[in-house]
């Protein structure tokens, strides 16, 4: 069966990449921790379920309304809440604590309107799988696979080649220094957000018809997100498709050789083995200090 | 903005704290039943079928009692089936609303409650939760369900015999209910001779089983049983029929629930369980029969098992408060006496533990509807 779980790692590690950029871009730019983040992927997942349910539009539609649900939710965040507090001065702390609180908020509030039990966004029922290299793999699970390293491409180009890379890139890089050199840190900052939150979209959507949505389900997202994003170095795009790799590698097979009720903390064992060992993780730079 | 922000401070915090007095301070007349139900997260299904059976009982009984003048009231506290806020919500509502008995789901909260229930001498009704383990839990828990035990051994013996099966496979949720399930299933078919091959565990509420679903095919297990909630028995029958593993799939009790079929589809067809569940009998009796047209009338789809134990414990607390002296210890001697009592789940009578014995059918699942089992 390991044609199997290396065909379920590659699907895994495709998930975790997506989402870790999603991440991955907003973080470096805005430099906090924005936990509502997976909210912002949740609420994208539940807009598509709407879409689909209560619109009866087709997927193309469906996708298009989450992506874009996901893009505005992540503006009324910055410009409705971060923008604000920074202006008062908040510290990172403070953005860190308010994302937390808008989360649970936001989490909630689709537990109210939408109930806890699993949602199904795609036809009821398993999908139909094909055989690949002796394992199994559907057509959501292929799609998948291709979405990754395409919306990788078309970010890692983004950020290479046009004015608005560089600019993200030099926010990233040094925020005080692209004042000084007359860029908007706080447009590059919204920028980033809708970048980040419409790539959580995608995400969402794409994972949502593979393993079907629950409200809790951005929180499982972020943490692997997370965990993938610090482990690949935070600025690395490179670093974030290995690292998800290697995450998915170590659930996948990890079950395997440890045990299955150890599969979460496996993600989080091999973070703590980063931070002790390689703080800044497979590709980063080497820091003398870095708070979150 | 400045001068306004000192008054409107205070006002919050006295507002704040006048509204919580005045939500402690309730009619004398009022009597009080606790329920601590997960009324969110992933297990809200047990909760919201308790809250409808709750409803139902509370309406009836204060209908029965209205030129009494005593009203009936259920407090609900929402547990999200977390050990940790079961206890704290249990302990809110004794100390700060004073309540003399409640009634409880989740083998890790009445398990939490227990100890607290002993010492407060504060009835728990536990109406779904199947760890064994609760079953010596103390004199103040009361069970109206089968234990895991119980239910174990019947489908063990059902498997074993009828369906000829020597070796099963155990995938169980990572929680109290999932291993106090898993130890009673080996512990049974092996006792009727038939071997475990192998357990594996998962998380709640996980995304994706699929690395577990491929242990499982390794053991080449004739059956696998199968202990999740509704979500994650769902969600666990999709991929595993996705990923094209075919088994003879086993469960229990809870599994009985239309959201499974509306998850996981045509993967459901085919699972057998154990179920309580009085309301598609032939014979039905007359109580619960009387139970399913109310509930159908009142919320448009059928009760099941969990339901009508809800009903029948705020029914059971009702008659303990009003038939005892009224004092802690007299509400646990009126309960611990309870015998043949004609609920809507069936015939409740608690043993010396305080557990009731209910019937046993083995149930599946065909064209997505559940069915008596006929071979």
């Amino acid at each position: 069966m390991s044609a199997q779980t290396l065909l379920n790692t590659l699907i895994a590690a495709s998930e975790y990449a997506l989402v870790g950029l999603s991440f991955a871009v907003i973080y470096i730019v805005a430099r906090f921790f924005h936990f509502s983040h997976g909210a912002v992927f949740t609420c994208a997942a539940y807009a598509a379920y709407t879409a689909k349910t209560q619109l009866e539009l087709s997927l193309g539609p469906t996708v298009v309304m989450a992506i874009g649900v996901a893009g505005l939710l992540g503006i009324a965040l910055e410009l409705g809440v971060y923008r604000k507090l920074r202006r008062r001065g908040a510290n990172k702390l403070t953005l860190l604590v308010a994302s937390m609180g808008l989360y649970l908020v936001l989490q909630n509030t689709i537990s109210l309107i939408f109930g806890d039990s699993v949602k199904v966004l795609r036809d009821v029922g398993p999908d139909k799988a094909m055989v690949f290299w002796g394992g199994r793999i559907t057509n959501i699970q292929v799609w998948i696979i291709l979405t990754s390293p395409v919306t990788f491409a078309l970010v890692w180009a983004t950020l290479k080649f046009t004015r608005l890379g560089k600019v993200l890139r030099a926010v990233a890089n040094d925020s005080e220094l692209s004042k000084v050199v007359g860029i908007d840190v706080e447009k590059a900052t919204l920028i980033a957000f809708v970048v980040g939150s419409t790539l959580a979209g995608l995400a969402a959507v794409v994972i949502s018809l593979n393993v079907d949505m629950t409200p809790t389900m951005g929180m499982n997202a972020l943490m692997m997100a997370v965990v993938v994003v610090i482990i690949g170095g935070v600025k690395s795009l490179r670093g974030i498709a290995v690292a998800a790799m290697l995450l998915a590698a170590a659930r996948n097979f990890g079950v395997i050789w440890v045990g299955a009720e150890w599969q979460d903390a496996i993600a989080f064992l091999l973070l703590s083995a980063f931070l002790l060992l390689r703080p800044q993780g497979l590709f980063g730079l080497p820091l003398r200090r870095s708070s979150v | 903005m400045k001068l306004l922000k000192v008054p409107a401070l205070t006002f919050l915090t006295v507002s704040t704290l006048l509204l919580a007095g005045l939500n402690a301070c309730r009619k004398p007349a009022e009597l009080r039943i606790g329920i601590i139900v997960p009324l969110t997260g992933g297990s809200a299904d047990f909760g919201r079928w308790a809250h409808n059976g709750v409803e139902l009982a509370l309406a009836e009984l204060n209908r029965q009692g209205a030129l009494s003048g005593k009203r009936f009231v259920g407090l609900y506290e929402d547990t999200q089936m977390e050990p940790k806020l079961g206890l704290s919500a249990f302990k809110k509502l004794v100390s700060v609303d004073e309540v003399t008995a409640v009634m409880t789901a989740g083998s890790g909260v009445v398990l939490a409650i227990a100890p607290e229930a002993e010492s407060t001498r504060t009835v728990q009704i536990n109406y779904s939760a199947v760890n064994p383990g609760i079953r010596k839990a103390g004199q103040y828990t009361f069970t109206l369900v089968n234990d895991a035990e119980v239910e174990a051994e019947e489908i063990a013996r059902f498997a074993y015999q009828t369906l000829g099966i020597r070796e099963i496979a155990v995938a169980y949720a990572n929680a109290s209910y999932g291993v106090g399930t898993r130890d009673a299933v080996a512990h049974s078919f092996s006792r009727h001779g038939g071997k475990i091959v192998g357990t594996v565990a998962f998380p709640e509420d996980f995304t994706d089983v699929r690395a577990q679903i491929l242990q499982l095919a390794e053991m080449k297990a004739q059956a696998v049983y199968l202990v999740a909630t509704i979500n994650d028995s769902g969600r666990l029958l999709t991929q595993a029929a996705e990923l094209g593993f075919k088994t003879q799939w086993l469960s229990y009790n809870p599994f009985e629930s239309p959201e499974v079929v509306r998850i996981a589809g045509a993967a459901a067809d085919g699972v057998i369980f154990t179920s309580s569940n009085p309301f598609d009998l032939p014979d039905t009796d007359d109580k619960p029969k009387q139970f399913l047209d109310a509930y159908v009338a009142k919320y448009g789809e059928r009760p099941n098992l969990y339901a009508a134990t809800a009903y029948d414990a705020v029914f059971l607390l009702a008659h303990a408060k009003m038939s005892s002296d009224g004092t802690r210890e007299g509400i646990q001697r009126a309960l611990a006496s309870v015998s043949g009592y004609q609920g809507v789940s069936g015939i409740i009578s608690f043993d010396e533990d305080g557990c009731a014995h209910r019937p046993v059918f083995i149930k599946t699942v065909r064209d997505g509807r559940f069915v008596m089992y006929v071979p």
